[in-house]
């Protein structure tokens, strides 16, 4: 585009064979960008449920390093209270296809999650309710923007990509000493 | 980790004892080795000839209480695809009440388990993928001559039934070596199921629970999984994935040579790829060398673990054949027990004889058999996480060398000190000419089956 000074201004347009391509999930919940996929779910809360989910906030935060550590295709995650702790959004940047590991989460880390949501969220049926994953995708609100910097990049290659770093420097370290 | 919470999940279910007289007997029950066989594939063009032959065939399937005193020379199974039950005019509800990936079939779902290039189901032989494969019927026996006397009562049986056409027949056989088209022995490794009566040698851990590889009992997840209703038609029942695989045994040879120095060399580089060696000896227990011996004592040929003996791949590659496919205690993402298979493949075809390193021409390889309670979960998983990427145990995109659906652009990584070595250039050695995604019903299914309609 030209401005009507004549200057050439970047749009979006001209950037777009740089630009990946946000799209639907192929199992059609939630957006997807190459390797990563974002879930945004939004919960009602039961009156007084955000006070309990407080009392144990301490708890609930040093177990999250220990769930997604067994999970380990989750990038971030998070849940705030919003509308006067009326309702419970939550955020979730994570590798793959939805259905794919959606047993595998609910049953290694159960625990955790009733641990967030039981008593807290209106119509939660527990973890290890046989229709948990129904249940989790009748709650989703997609998202209607989502930047994510490396799309490429799973979990598992950024640990790994750590390693080999850790190991260059190693090897440099070595040959220049 | 000391603050995390312990305790049971709350709808852990005690199920109740298998009933293994209801039970199709090749769902818990070892082939006879050696084996030989034939799968008939049938349309139904008549409902009711085709409820007649379930009602036929609920008398003559053998159960997993008798399977060691079959009714007949040959152990006989059946299987039905979703076009079959259509076809049998079973209620849409009853319909509506399985799967998706069981409805849509295998056709739909083959780019999600890599069926792509010369795997395209657009490739695969007629009839697989064009609806016409309602009903499989497995024979297994221990000689040709056994297996002559039942397809013999198959062949009356059908002919009383104008309504039912043999849409394909596949022949299996047992090499005489006792092994697959690739020179390996294969069967070892079933998972072991609690309550099934099967003997379970030492393996990889403890047994699973039921419910993953029969309905109507409680799993791995402390639920009972859905079932296909009414519960008549579900419970005792499990899936199918039926596969016929073409191995390209020439040219996986080559790529061997390829890339090997020499033939000592080539067979340990092939054991790397493979996780065993072709005795079925596991890498993990005779790291340099076959031991044909360890290869035939089932008492000790899967008794192994990974991460204890080889966190880093240095004697097995985290992306062996048989270290993907049951990664056991790998460090890998999810839990293992949840993505189980039962396998029941035959080798078909004549072997390539040794040293011959160009193609001949002839079609061999396996009709690869997955059965479990969940095609998704179980089978389209180990192919789509598993086999055909390697996120879950941190090898990037890389695939399976010999099953993996490879394009001449595959790796392969083989960890080593003070190196690693990686190949490069791997191609497809292993092409699908079809399948068909089945549901294996009980006997009582059969018998529901045949009392159907108008």
């Amino acid at each position: 585009m030209m401005t009507q000074n004549g200057a050439a201004t970047e749009t979006p347009a001209t950037q777009a064979a740089a630009t990946p391509t946000v799209a639907r999930q192929p199992d059609g919940l939630g957006k997807r960008v190459d390797e990563i996929a974002e879930i945004t779910v939004l919960f009602p809360v039961k009156p007084g449920g955000a006070a309990r989910f407080r009392q144990n906030a301490a708890k609930i935060q040093s177990d999250a390093w220990y769930y997604e550590k067994l999970i380990g295709t989750v990038h971030d995650f998070r849940f705030t209270f919003i509308n006067n702790d009326t309702q419970l959004i939550g955020a979730v940047t994570y590798d793959g296809d939805f259905k794919t590991y959606i047993t595998d989460i609910f049953t290694k880390a159960w625990a955790w999650f009733d641990e967030m949501l039981m008593d807290v969220v209106d119509g939660y049926p527990g973890a290890s309710h046989p229709e948990i994953a129904e249940w989790t995708a009748k709650h989703i609100v997609e998202a209607d923007m989502w930047y994510a910097s490396n799309p490429t990049m799973t979990v598992q290659d950024t640990t790994r990509a750590q390693k080999v770093m850790q190991a260059f420097d190693t090897l440099l370290d070595s040959a220049s000493s | 980790m000391t603050s995390v919470q312990s305790g049971t999940r709350t709808t852990a279910a005690e199920g109740p004892p298998l009933q293994l007289d209801e039970i199709q007997g090749i769902v818990l029950r070892n082939r006879p080795s050696p084996y030989v066989g034939t799968y008939l594939l049938l349309r139904v063009d008549d409902p009711s000839a085709g409820r007649q032959l379930m009602g036929r065939l609920a008398v003559l399937v053998d159960s997993a209480a008798n399977w060691w005193q079959p009714s007949l020379p040959a152990l006989l199974n059946v299987a039905l695809t979703y076009r079959g039950l259509e076809a049998m005019q079973v209620p849409p509800t009853s319909l509506n009440s399985f799967p998706e990936e069981f409805r849509q079939g295998m056709a739909v779902r083959a780019e999600l388990i890599g069926d792509t290039g010369e795997s395209a189901s657009a490739r695969w032989e007629p009839p697989f993928g064009t609806g016409e494969v309602h009903v499989v019927l497995s024979l297994v026996a221990a000689d040709q001559e056994s297996l002559a006397v039942v397809l013999e009562r198959a062949r009356q049986a059908q002919a009383q039934l104008p309504g039912l056409q043999v849409v394909y027949r596949q022949d299996f056989y047992q090499l005489a070596s006792g092994r697959t088209t690739f020179g390996y022995r294969d069967g070892i490794g079933n998972p072991t199921i609690e309550g099934s009566g099967a003997p379970s040698p030492p393996g990889d851990g403890r047994a699973l629970k039921a419910g993953e590889f029969v309905l109507g009992y409680p799993d791995e997840t402390g639920n009972l999984p859905s079932m296909p209703q009414p519960a008549v038609l579900g419970r005792n029942g499990t899936f199918v994935a039926w596969r016929k695989l073409h191995t390209r045994v020439a040219a996986f040879r080559k790529y061997l040579r390829d890339n090997a120095s020499g033939p000592d060399e080539e067979s340990l580089l092939a054991a790397k790829i493979v996780g065993r060696w072709p005795s079925g000896a596991p890498l993990i227990l005779a790291p340099e060398r076959d031991d044909p011996e360890l290869g035939a004592d089932d008492q000790r040929n899967n008794h192994y673990l990974y991460q204890a003996a080889d966190p880093q791949g240095l004697i097995c590659p985290h992306g062996a054949h048989a270290r993907r496919a049951n990664p056991r205690d790998s460090e890998i993402i999810g839990d293992v027990h949840l993505h189980r298979m039962i396998r029941r493949g035959t080798s078909y075809g004549p072997p390539l004889p040794a040293g011959v390193l160009d193609d001949d021409g002839a079609d061999r390889g396996i009709v690869f058999v997955f059965m479990g309670s969940h095609l998704d979960r179980q089978f389209e998983f180990i192919k789509s996480q598993w086999l055909n990427d390697g996120n879950f145990t941190g090898l990037d995109r890389e695939k399976d060398l010999l099953v993996g659906d490879n394009d001449g652009t595959g790796n392969f990584t083989i960890p080593a000190r003070p190196i690693r070595r990686r190949l490069h250039g791997v191609e497809r050695f292993v092409i699908t000419r079809g399948g068909e995604y089945c549901f294996l019903p009980s006997l009582g299914a059969l018998r529901w089956l045949a009392t159907l309609g108008p």
